[in-house]
Order: structure tokens, then C-alpha cells, then sequence
């Protein structure tokens, strides 16, 4: 080879090197760059886990903790390395579906679940949470694991057993005047009944007076006469005919008034029971005659009710105040609902009836009234919702009743309605007081 | 197109014909950098074919053939630069499988900018297979005498059969390999 021509190759070899050099510290900046934006992703997807208010963990795909975030610890009350490799599910209660069916059963479906359970933090003890659960995949769609979101809703919970409270007493608050108009008839004629009681009584004992003096007269041996005359004179005046007539049947109907007013208060208070937070077996029968008396006044005017009540009903596991609360509800809305339908004219019907059906006890409450379309009927469950005018209600009254049947009885609540003729509510309560619907797979 | 298609183009031909005659060439060519390739780099595709055109003026061979017989040369440098592909690879059919699969998989990975051509395999019992070649360069006589370099390597007797397909842009090829019963 020429020897220009060897120096051309060696120029070309040192070019070529130096082109190589370039491109490799070009490389190695890009390979700097790419690591430092991926360490400052992974920082910034590491603060928004850590800014995350609700709880977060994070399991391999036996199911077992491999990370929680900040919220997560505080919730808990511990640390990553003390659960970690520990099972998700041991976090909740037996009874938590979660746990029941297994993490397997998420794998397979790859369906997310979402409901609420317990689960015990280290300081605050047992709370309330809501969670869900669903499959972490990996770029493959194979499962890597699961990703459980869990929020404390302890506070929530119970601010919403402060508003049932507020709420019972709202509709205590607006029957009270109803419940004194009811009082108050009878108390009325048992209060004429008693003065005529009280004048029959004292017109009886001057008469007994003038009969006293007609014997010391005989007694003595005087005459009659004018004693005999005295004494006509003033039963006539006072007449004994009519007082004796009457006085049976002012007191008959004073004593009816008596147990009138006696049931009514019986009625009223079922209602003013502190909500006991303990299930009793509660007479479902009983509790659809009291709330149906508390609510005369709202339904008198406009309706006429009936009751079926099945004989052979079993008691219900049931929290017996806030049942009633609901049933008085339920009946209130039927009331209002013919109101609104006749106005002050027409008389329409409520019919209760109760009845046992496989296990569950179900009461029906039927009214004649304006009924509902369907896109009302659709939210009448939802919190805050009315079709009353502004400052009739809180609107809480039906999402509070759902919650009460469905959540805290494991029961159900539905709703047939014919737009203008009328609607039923049923109401169906568990016989069987160990089930437990607080936990729902995700709609 | 990476440089290391130069670099063993510009190391085959200073093997086969001599540094003078690589020399010459590249001379010839008028290259925006001079010939001074390197492997890690990335070059316009139109250079090689301008240094091919000017070899098969040197040698008064065709392009084609000078393109095949590379191939052919590419795959023995292959074997020694990157034994982990052949590796446990009996077969040419399988070998060739593994090129779309795996290979320039692997090779993009290497280098990010890296534009393999395509290729659909599809078997027709023991002894045929189908490569369809596409690409948006020229460069089926490459993937021919690459195939060629494999059947070498595996030692077996295999025939291609080669249909040039109709595409608008770039090229489409089908060849069927058969395999000696
Ligand atoms: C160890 C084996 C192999 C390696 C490491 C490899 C790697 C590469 C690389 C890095 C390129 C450059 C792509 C570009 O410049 O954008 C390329 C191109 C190419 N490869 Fe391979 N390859 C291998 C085997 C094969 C085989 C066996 C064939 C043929 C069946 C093949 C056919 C081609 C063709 C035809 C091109 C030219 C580019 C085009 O046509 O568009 N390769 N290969």
C-alpha cells in the first residue's frame, strides 16, 4: 500500500475514533439525563403516594404487604417492615368478604371489589373504612399483585349517626304538634266529663241532705209533708233523671279518653327511646300500630288506614328506634303523598300490612297517592334529596331509612310507583339477625 | 443505518481485495465524512450503496452479487462478535426464525435507532419456510446472503427460492427456504 495511502487509512481510523469518542460522551450524557428524570419521576410519583390522604398498600401476588404509603402507616399505626410479607386480608375481620373469599378470587375475576369493613390501627383501635381492592398488573396483563385503597371513614360515620339523630328529632319536632292536637280532643271531653261529674256530685249531695232531714223528721214523729215536697223540689231542680242517665256515660267516655291519651303517649315513646345501639326483638306489628298513631294527625285529614297485620309474624332482630323512625317515615310520606294527590277533597287509602316471607319479615305500605316518575323514584334513596319545597325537610329522611334497612339491618327497601296513582314501599328485615350486609361487591 | 454495516463492508473489502482497493474506493465516493466510519454511529444507507457501486466498478462484478456475497461474509462476523444468538441454535430454520424474534430485538436495544427490517416467518412442515422480507431500504440481497451465511455455518442444504413482491415505497421480498430431505 502507497504510503499516502496508509496515512489516508490512519486518518480515517483516528477520525472514525474520535467520531466514536463524541458519540459515546453524547451517550453517556443522555444515559445521565435519562437515569436523573427517572429518578425525579419516581421521586415525584413517591410525594404524591406520600401526599395521598387515603391509605394505600400494595401486596405481591401472594397477596402478601410488600409497601404502604405515609397515610397508610398512620392509619395503621405501623411501619412497612413490621407488615411486611404479612397477608392484606389479616389486616380485616373474618367476616370481611375480602377475607372470606380470598385474595384469589380477585386473580381471578380481576374484578375490583369495594365496600366497607373494620380494621384495627395500633392507636386509634377499631376503625371504620371503606376500601377497594383491585389486580396490579404487570405490562403483560399478568397479575403483580393488589393495589387495596382504604380510607377511614370512622368520622364520616359518625357525623351521619349525629344527623339521624337530628333528623329523628326534626320529625319528633313536627308530629309533637300534631300529637297535642291528638291529646288534646280527648283531654277535652275527659275534662267536660269530670265538671259534670263534679256538679252531678254536688246537686246529688244536697239532695242526700234534704233525704237526711226527711229521715230525722220520721225519726221523731213529725209530720212529712213539706220535707217530702223539699226534696221533689230539688230533684227536680238538679234532674236526678238526667244526672243518673248520664253520669255512666261521661264516665265510659272519660276513661276512653284516659287510654287514648295513654296509648298515644305509649306510641311517642317508642320514638323517644335513646336510639339503642343494641338489637332487640322487636314486634314489627307493635312498631307499624305506634308509628301509625304518632302519625294520626298527618294522615287523618286525607286518608283512612288499614292494617293487615299477620298474626304469626316472629319478632325481628332489630334496633327498635331508629325501625320505628323509619316505618313513621315511610307512613308521614304516604300521607303527604295523597295530600298532594286530593288536596283537602277525596279521601284516599293507606293500607299496612305485614307478613312473613321465607326469612324475612316484610312490611308493605300502600298508598293511593301521587306516586312518583321514574326518574324521581331513581334518586329517592339519595342523600339530600326532596321534592318538597325548601324548609319542609333535610331530604335525608329515605336515604337514612336505606341506610338503616339495608346497612344496619341487612335488609331491603324497594319501591313499586305508579306516576299519579300511587306507590308501595317494601320493607323486608332478615329473621335471622346474623347476617350482616355492610359489605357489598362493587356495583 | 448503523455503521457497523460500513465498518464490516469497508474490513471485508480491504480482507478480500486489498487496502488499496478500499482505499480507492472510498476515494472515490466523495463521502461526507471521508470513510471514517464507526460502528456505534449512524450513516445515511445511500453510502453504502454508493460504496458497492464503486467496488463493482473496481472488480467489474454486480452490485447484487458484491451485496449477497457481504451477506455471506457479515454472518461469519456475526458468529465470532455475537456467539450468545448461535448459541444453542441448531438449525438454520430456527436461527432464522430468531432473527425478527429475538435478534434485532436485541439489536435495538443496542442501539435505539436501529431500523431492522421486518421479517414473517411461516413454516410449511419440517423442510420449507417462508421469510417475507420488508423494509424501507434495499437491502434484500443482504438478507439473502446473509441466509446464505447460515446454511453455511449450520452446514446444511438448503435452497431459496426468491419472489421480488410489488410495494410503492421501500421492498418486499418472499423467499422460500427449503431444506435438502
Ligand atoms: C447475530 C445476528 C444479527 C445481528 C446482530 C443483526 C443486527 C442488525 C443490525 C444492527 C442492523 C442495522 C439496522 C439499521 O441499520 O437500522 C441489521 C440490519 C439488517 N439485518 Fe440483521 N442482524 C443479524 C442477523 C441477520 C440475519 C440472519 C438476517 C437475514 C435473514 C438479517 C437481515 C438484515 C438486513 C437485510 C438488514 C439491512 C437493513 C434493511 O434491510 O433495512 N440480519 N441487522
Amino acid at each position: 500500500m502507497s504510503d499516502a495511502g496508509r496515512d489516508r487509512r490512519v486518518e480515517r481510523e483516528r477520525a472514525a475514533r474520535k467520531t466514536a469518542e463524541t458519540l459515546l460522551e453524547e451517550k453517556s450524557r443522555e444515559l445521565f439525563l435519562a437515569i436523573r428524570e427517572l429518578e425525579e419521576s419516581r421521586d415525584h410519583l413517591d410525594r404524591i403516594l406520600a401526599s395521598m390522604l387515603n391509605a394505600l398498600i400494595v401486596t405481591d401476588v401472594e397477596g402478601n404487604i410488600e409497601s404502604m404509603n405515609t397515610a397508610a402507616r398512620s392509619l395503621l399505626g405501623y411501619e412497612v417492615e413490621e407488615l411486611e410479607g404479612r397477608p392484606l386480608v389479616e389486616l380485616f375481620p373474618e367476616d370481611c368478604v375480602l377475607r372470606s373469599e380470598g385474595i384469589e378470587r380477585l386473580f381471578e375475576t380481576r374484578e375490583a371489589r369495594r365496600g366497607e369493613t373494620t380494621c384495627t390501627s395500633r392507636r386509634d383501635g377499631t376503625l371504620q373504612v371503606q376500601y377497594s381492592a383491585s389486580v396490579l398488573e404487570t405490562h403483560d396483563h399478568e397479575p403483580r399483585g393488589i393495589v387495596c385503597v382504604l380510607q377511614d371513614v370512622s368520622e364520616q360515620r359518625s357525623l351521619e349517626r349525629q344527623l339521624w339523630r337530628a333528623q329523628k328529632l326534626e320529625s319528633i319536632g313536627q308530629l309533637a304538634a300534631g300529637v297535642a292536637h291528638e291529646i288534646n280532643t280527648p283531654i277535652q271531653y275527659v275534662g267536660d266529663n269530670t265538671r259534670f261529674v263534679q256538679q252531678s256530685v254536688s246537686d246529688l249531695t244536697t239532695l242526700l241532705a234534704e233525704y237526711g232531714r226527711l229521715v230525722e223528721k220520721a225519726k221523731c214523729g213529725e209530720a212529712l209533708e213539706e220535707a217530702i215536697a223539699r226534696i221533689q223540689q230539688v230533684a227536680e231542680s238538679v234532674d236526678v233523671e238526667f244526672m243518673l242517665a248520664e253520669l255512666p256515660v261521661a264516665l265510659e267516655q272519660s276513661i276512653e279518653g284516659v287510654d287514648r291519651v295513654a296509648e298515644i303517649v305509649g306510641a311517642m315513646k317508642q320514638f323517644s327511646h335513646p336510639g339503642s345501639e343494641e338489637k332487640t326483638a322487636v314486634d314489627l306489628n307493635e312498631a307499624v300500630e305506634s308509628s301509625v298513631t304518632v302519625a294520626r294527625n298527618e294522615w287523618k285529614r286525607v286518608a283512612e288506614v288499614t292494617l293487615d297485620l299477620a298474626e304469626d309474624l316472629p319478632f325481628v332482630p332489630a334496633l327498635p328506634g331508629d325501625l320505628h323512625q323509619v316505618i313513621l317515615h315511610v307512613v308521614v310520606n304516604a300521607a303527604h303523598a295523597i295530600g298532594e294527590k286530593n288536596g283537602d277533597g277525596e279521601q284516599g287509602s293507606i293500607a299496612v300490612a305485614t307478613r312473613r316471607s321465607g326469612d324475612f319479615a316484610e312490611i308493605r305500605i300502600r298508598d293511593t297517592g301521587c306516586g312518583m316518575s321514574d326518574s324521581v323514584k331513581n334518586r329517592i334513596f339519595d342523600p339530600f334529596f326532596t321534592t318538597k319545597p325548601v324548609g319542609t325537610g333535610t331530604g335525608q329522611g329515605l336515604a337514612v331509612s336505606h341506610d338503616v334497612i339495608v346497612n344496619k339491618h341487612g335488609g331491603t327497601i324497594d319501591v313499586e310507583t305508579v306516576d299519579g296513582q300511587g306507590t308501595t314501599f317494601i320493607i323486608r328485615l332478615p329473621l335471622d339477625a346474623t347476617v350482616d350486609a355492610s359489605e357489598r361487591p362493587a356495583a | 443505518m448503523k455503521g457497523i454495516v460500513f465498518t464490516e463492508f469497508i474490513e471485508m473489502v480491504e480482507d478480500v481485495f486489498g487496502p488499496d482497493t478500499a482505499d480507492e474506493i472510498i476515494d472515490g465516493c466523495d463521502l461526507p465524512n471521508g470513510g471514517a466510519y464507526t460502528a456505534v454511529g449512524t450513516y445515511d444507507s445511500r453510502e453504502l450503496l454508493a460504496l458497492v457501486t464503486a467496488l463493482g466498478k473496481a472488480t467489474s462484478t454486480s452490485v447484487p452479487d458484491l451485496v449477497q456475497a457481504y451477506g455471506k461474509h457479515l454472518l461469519t462476523r456475526f458468529v465470532v462478535s455475537y456467539p450468545d444468538f448461535f448459541e444453542g441454535v441448531e438449525s438454520t430454520f430456527d436461527f432464522l426464525e430468531s432473527v425478527e424474534t429475538h435478534i434485532h430485538v436485541e439489536a435495538r436495544k443496542l442501539y435505539p435507532d436501529a431500523e431492522p427490517p421486518r421479517f414473517t416467518c411461516e413454516r410449511d412442515g419440517d423442510h420449507t419456510l417462508s421469510m417475507v422480507y420488508e423494509s424501507t431500504r434495499p437491502f434484500a440481497d443482504l438478507a439473502e446472503g446473509l441466509m446464505l451465511g447460515c446454511f453455511e455455518h449450520f452446514d446444511e442444504d438448503v435452497t431459496i427460492e426468491r419472489e421480488d413482491l410489488r410495494v410503492d415505497e421501500g421492498s418486499r421480498v418472499r423467499f422460500v427456504l427449503r431444506k435438502a430431505a
